[in-house]
């Protein structure tokens, strides 16, 4: 650790794990899937750690890698289910979809409809109440940008509940 | 379009935060049965080979430093406590050495005071005994301070005369030696003889040869 003595690994995995996972599972919706996106990015970070100036931006890198690895493997996931379609990859756990209302599955089902970018983009505002700006740090773009995916993505998930409510 | 868009956008997010919370609670739920305790890699974070790096550079010397003490301790011990090649081992109370080293030791003593006498070793004698035993028969005394430490008693014979040149008339042939045996290079008392002691009275009596 040779960029940040400070810097401690183990701890920061522990305690930033769980809501990194957590992120993660509403983002690509399986366990093992988010666990596995929140390893690359403590991989990265200690592949990364001598290059770690500042350990209050530490959450932030995470929060960034952790969203990228996600968005990625959503991409995957459509482009998987371009050429075979019959695999519903991103299908929720039963568990999950069980215990959730009604009323939340719906909206989850329009939530997992969006592309990555305004999936996450939602996931981070109205789960992790982030700001447009922080969320625009996050994604590496603009302000203006997520503002944009944002009303794309809540016009789509309407249009999906006004479907599905009749 | 008023029938597509029964929901305003505030009623979608505020549907989205809730069905957010709802998922995130059995998402919690999940997470927290997960393992928590997983190493992130096989490898030692750098933040424990950092403080193991500096353990290290504080160790090595100290071992460094408690080995060369150590070290040197031994070196004194062993220099202190090992006998030098001409003097046996002994304790006042055990059994002193004996055999070829000690007798040849106790005869080289006795030449050494028969040519600071003035004359050549004819022959020598010695028997082990304790010290009392060994003032009451060389000074014909009837206690003696000393005890039951190990001594040699050497009775050497001159070729002519013993002569200490101390006093005068203070000669004789034959010269009686108390050896302490840690130190049979030298006599811590003794005397000039004209007539000899029986040695025998004290032990087994042994003939040095040089």
């Amino acid at each position: 650790m040779s960029g940040s003595p400070s810097l401690d690994l183990d701890a920061e995995f522990l305690t930033r794990r769980a809501g990194l996972v957590r992120l993660a599972l509403l983002l690509v919706d399986d366990l093992p899937t988010a666990e596995d996106v929140v390893q690359d990015a403590f991989l990265g970070l200690h592949r990364n750690r001598g290059r770690v100036r500042n350990i209050d931006s530490v959450g932030a890198y995470l929060r960034r890698a952790v969203v990228n690895n996600a968005r990625g493997v959503l991409r995957r996931r459509h482009r998987t289910r371009r050429y075979l379609p019959a695999i519903e990859v991103d299908s929720p756990g039963a568990d999950i979809d069980l215990m959730l209302a009604e009323e939340h599955r719906v909206v989850l089902d329009g939530v997992r409809l969006l592309p990555p970018g305004q999936r996450a983009v939602v996931t981070l505002r109205y789960w992790g109440d982030m700001s447009d700006r922080e969320i625009a740090q996050i994604l590496g773009t603009s302000v203006g940008g997520v503002r944009s995916q944002a009303s794309r993505a809540l016009r789509k998930v309407r249009q999906h509940l006004e479907v599905q409510d009749g | 379009m008023d029938d597509v868009e029964r929901y305003s956008l505030a009623e979608v997010e505020s549907r989205l935060r809730r069905a957010f919370t709802a998922k995130d609670a059995l998402v919690g739920v999940l997470v927290e049965d997960a393992h928590e305790d997983l190493p992130l890699t096989a490898e030692a974070p750098a933040s424990q080979q950092d403080r193991r790096r500096r353990l290290l550079l504080w160790l090595v010397p100290v071992a460094g430093v408690c080995c060369t003490v150590a070290l040197v301790a031994v070196v004194l011990y062993v220099m202190t406590t090992r006998p030098s090649p001409s003097q046996p081992s002994a304790n006042t109370n055990q059994p002193t050495a004996t055999g070829p080293g000690i007798e040849a030791a106790l005869w080289r003593l006795s030449e050494h005071v028969a040519s600071l006498s003035g004359t050549e070793l004819e022959s020598a004698q010695a028997v082990r005994t304790t010290a009392r035993r060994a003032v009451l028969a060389v000074m014909n005394a009837t206690d003696a301070q000393r005890g039951d430490e190990d001594v040699w008693v050497v009775q050497a014979t001159a070729r002519t005369t013993f002569d200490c040149g101390c006093q005068p008339g203070y000669r004789g042939k034959f010269i009686v030696l108390m050896v302490d045996p840690r130190r049979p290079n030298e006599s811590f008392g003794g005397g000039v003889l004209h007539k000899p002691i029986d040695l025998t009275t004290l032990g087994k009596v042994i003939d040095l040869q040089g």
